[in-house]
């Protein structure tokens, strides 16, 4: 381990997500990032609920829309609330969020995957009705 | 909802309101417990080292939960309203 060629202080360097160096930034300006997050947030949850009871934009749009807007405050979420960040500090935090991105992804096709074939090998709903008579 | 007939076993779509929407709400509960516990531990303790953890730990739980809340929502009222 003494000669591997890495920094030796390298694990050292992570940061946990929602970590806040208290010695780097000034409270306030923290304080700030968050309120900047919690308006940015705001909004998007404002505009996500308008436009889904809106006319002014072309229907089957909406849930497209609705989408990127979940997704954009999520990501607002990451970086203002959970403090993810691109730095070489955080490689650590991404690479667990990438994991857990992966698994979720799985979860969710997988199940909807099994569940099409599931229905669409099913006998239809009257077949059943009449073997049961 | 139950009293007007749309209760869980209405459709697909009902339970899966309920079961999400319960479960968020569970956890959000057992997170107001956490917060409290953290106001008193923070109250009584102050700005110790092990006591910053715990809240950072508690940010990081109720922050992912909101995360998740963002999903449930779009998902089971925004995108429910569109059926």
């Amino acid at each position: 381990m003494s000669d591997s060629g890495q920094p030796s202080d390298a694990h050292y360097a992570d940061t946990a997500p929602g970590d806040n160096p208290f010695d780097r930034h000034e409270t306030g300006e923290a304080v700030g990032s968050y309120l900047i997050g919690l308006g940015l947030a705001t909004l998007l949850t404002v505009v996500s609920f308008f436009i889904s009871g809106t006319t002014l934009v072309w229907g089957p749009s909406i849930p497209v829309a609705l989408v990127v807007l979940a997704v954009a405050q999520m990501g607002v979420h990451l970086v203002f609330f959970l403090n993810i960040t691109t730095g070489p500090d955080n490689i650590n935090n991404v690479m667990a969020l990438a994991f857990g991105v992966l698994i979720v992804f799985l979860l969710l096709v997988g199940s909807l995957w099994i569940m099409a074939h599931l229905n669409h090998n099913m006998m239809p709903m009257e077949q059943i009705m009449q073997m049961q008579r | 909802m139950v009293a007007r007939g749309a209760g869980p076993t209405r459709s697909a779509f009902l339970s899966a309101f309920f079961t999400l929407v319960g479960c968020h709400g569970l956890h959000v509960t057992a997170g107001l417990l956490w917060l409290l516990t953290m106001m008193a531990q923070v109250f009584a303790k102050g700005y110790r080292a092990d006591i910053r953890r715990r809240v950072l730990c508690f940010g990081l739980f109720w922050h992912t939960l909101d995360i998740i809340w963002v999903a449930l929502f779009t998902v089971v009222y925004l995108m429910g309203v569109e059926q």
